[in-house]
């Protein structure tokens, strides 16, 4: 029973840290993870009077997988609030801050919190029936992982191309006549992927040192940047006057609820995509999905975005199981702690079931916290001291850089930045920027 | 300036200086012996293959030896290395079951100094310090004095030693007394015989015939 109390006690705490990284936009995931990994030792030394209660060190490990797992799910539902009420999105909810902030304006905010909720959770009760056929077609028997890795340079590539020729924006600064605007949005977005690629192909080569012994993974500041701090000082540049928001239940009628279900499937799977597939993040999922979609309104394209969001969290937990490859730094940091052991029978292992655990109740969790705190930021936005928070926020994220990568880290940190404010500047989608990752791992599939 | 240009200017200047960066701050190259000392921190090692495999999970676990000094070396990738290859790895150094390890996080970070074929060893060379030799791959020259269906000795000009080596040979091949050859083979360790041999055995593995000076 206690190690039952445990996990659920992990994952509430996880729940609401991500809470904490939902709504700072710029504090990901991926940083609470790394600490946590470099702080394992210590939370076991920490924990050990457990032991006398029939808990294993190897349990504390997986209870802090739970809290990880729990944080991300948590992040996915959250991250909607500061993209709708600030217009200040982290990477993967870019996309949606044009619907949900649209809706902010119309005063009807909550709406579109209550329907990324929707999404969000709509994904995860998709993704858990689809637990057994996704083990059965990527793992044994059919084993489509293996038949896509044979393609995977092909596929990488067409993501490239689909993401670069799907770029909407305009960029009119030179002309505005003719189609000369769009191209030149499409070469800027080229631009912008090749720079990243380059970028990322550099810093590979550059080494980072922790100037107090931690481990110095170089994409921390890389993607701290491209992602993180441009949306912060976004964040910090952006007054917009908002009007007074109307907090309504959303209610469907059968045309809308059909359409949702379509956006939830969509988005669904998309996700799972994202989950397989290396170098690709929810923005790319998010684009495949809204192409398979096809025409939709801003709302169902707020349910789309969420479950993309969503679908990839919680299948990145499951993927790892099936094919053994972390794809998110929670992955990664969950295959460092514990061990995992390859899913191969009908029985689903030990570990995967903890984890799934924290899915569902961290999901569940979620989904009924992103409505409460949406409700309060509607009524209260304008009392939040946002600006302070965003400039603490942007302080840490200084100060874990230097600890973790040293001077050269910042280094990294600055020249991310300025690359991941091109797209905020010029209005390409900020997705361009995972050139970072497709790049190199297009070279190496080469 | 606007920002969209200010940003565009200094990702790229940025991205450059991080090149000379790159370039210019190498990891410091160490003995393997050393590695306890370098804990969490990047650094080159080098040394002789002494043994590889492949990971089910896709890396290759490489052991190499330097001064008889072993260290293992666990790529994220795959290099096509052999037994007696000269290698240079950068990576991390990482304690594990109280064996230090160089985590090399790509195959860019391992490169190949020399390979075992492109050079050749005398036989007083392997006479000297067979150990050194045990179990890589080698090249030697020599004269064939014995010939048997299986084996044959290999000596230096002056007699002084000699090494048995073990072969399959093709049918459009012969073989007599006196020919200078070059023979490629695994130097390993008869345990039944109790005497170093030269067995060739793999694909990569051959006899060459050379001009008698």
């Amino acid at each position: 029973m206690l190690p039952l109390f445990l996990v659920i006690l992990f994952c509430i705490i996880g729940v609401i840290t991500g809470i904490a990284t939902g709504l700072l936009p710029g504090l990901h995931v991926n940083n609470i993870a790394l600490i946590l990994l470099s702080l394992s030792g210590a939370i076991v030394a920490g924990f050990s009077f457990l032991f006398e209660y029939g808990i294993s060190e190897q349990f504390i490990l997986v209870l802090i997988c739970v809290f990880i797992i729990s944080t991300s799910i948590s992040h996915t539902f959250h991250d909607v609030i500061p993209s709708t009420f600030l217009g200040a999105p982290d990477e993967d909810m870019a996309l949606s801050v044009l619907p949900a902030h649209s809706l902010l304006l119309e005063g009807k905010g909550y709406e579109a919190v209550a329907l990324s909720a929707m999404g969000s959770y709509g994904a995860i009760l998709f993704c858990f029936l689809l637990l057994y056929p996704i083990r059965f077609i990527i793992g044994n028997p059919l084993f489509f992982y293996e038949s896509l890795r044979e393609i995977m340079l092909f596929v990488l590539l067409a993501i490239s191309i689909l993401m670069i020729a799907t770029e909407k924006a305009k960029i009119d600064d030179f002309t505005k006549k003719g189609k000369i605007p769009a191209i030149m949005g499409m070469l800027f977005a080229l631009f912008v992927f090749f720079l990243s690629g380059i970028f990322g192909i550099v810093i590979f080569e550059v080494p980072v040192d922790s100037p107090i012994g931690l481990s110095s993974p170089v994409l921390f500041p890389a993607l701290a940047g491209l992602f993180g701090t441009p949306t912060l000082l976004t964040s910090l540049m952006t007054k917009p006057v908002i009007p007074k928001q109307e907090i309504k239940e959303i209610i469907l009628n059968r045309k809308t609820k059909n359409s949702s279900i379509l956006s939830v499937t969509t988005g669904s799977l998309g996700g799972i995509l994202v989950s397989i597939i290396p170098g690709i993040t929810s923005a790319t999922g998010t684009i495949l999905a809204m192409n398979a979609r096809g025409e939709s309104d801003k709302r169902q394209t707020i349910i789309t975005l969420s479950a993309v969001n969503t679908a990839c969290a919680f299948f990145v937990v499951v993927v790892m199981f099936i094919i053994l490859r972390s794809r998110s730094g929670a992955t990664l940091a969950a295959m460092e702690l514990i061990s995992v052991g390859e899913w191969t029978t009908i029985l689903i292992p030990t570990n995967l079931s903890y984890l799934l655990i924290s899915l569902l109740l961290g999901g569940t969790l979620s989904y009924f916290l992103t409505l409460k705190v949406g409700r309060l930021f509607a009524k209260r936005f304008a009392n939040v001291p946002y600006t302070l928070i965003i400039k603490l926020t942007i302080t840490m994220i200084v100060i874990l850089v230097f600890l973790f990568t040293g001077f050269i880290g910042i280094i990294i940190l600055v020249v991310a930045t300025f690359l991941g404010l091109l797209p905020v500047e010029w209005g390409v989608r900020r997705s361009h920027c995972m050139g970072i990752l497709l790049i190199p791992i297009i070279l190496y599939f080469l | 300036m606007k920002l969209k240009y200010f940003s565009m200017l200094l990702s790229v200047v940025g991205i450059i200086i991080l090149y000379m960066i790159s370039k210019f701050s190498q990891a410091p190259i160490i003995n393997i012996s050393d590695m306890k000392d370098f804990e969490g921190k990047i650094v080159m090692i080098k040394g002789v293959v002494t043994e590889h495999h492949l990971t089910k999970f896709g890396s290759q676990i490489i052991t190499i030896k330097n001064e008889n000094h072993s260290a293992t070396i666990i790529l994220e990738g795959q290099v096509d290395v052999e037994y007696g290859d000269k290698i240079l790895a950068t990576g991390e150094v990482q304690k594990y079951k109280e064996n230090w390890q160089l985590l090399v996080n790509n195959n860019r970070q391992l490169q190949i100094l020399k390979k075992w074929h492109n050079g050749t060893i005398p036989l007083w060379q392997i006479a000297e310090n067979p150990t050194k030799y045990l179990n890589l791959n080698v090249n030697v020259t020599g004269y064939i004095e014995s010939i048997s269906n299986a084996y044959f000795l290999l000596v230096d000009l002056e007699k002084n030693h000699s090494l048995i080596i073990f072969y399959t040979l093709s049918k459009n091949f012969t073989l007599y007394p006196g020919q200078k050859i070059c023979a490629s083979g695994r130097f390993t360790f008869d345990e039944k015989n109790f005497r170093y041999m030269l067995d060739i055995c793999e694909e990569n593995h051959g006899i060459s015939i050379l001009a008698r000076e």
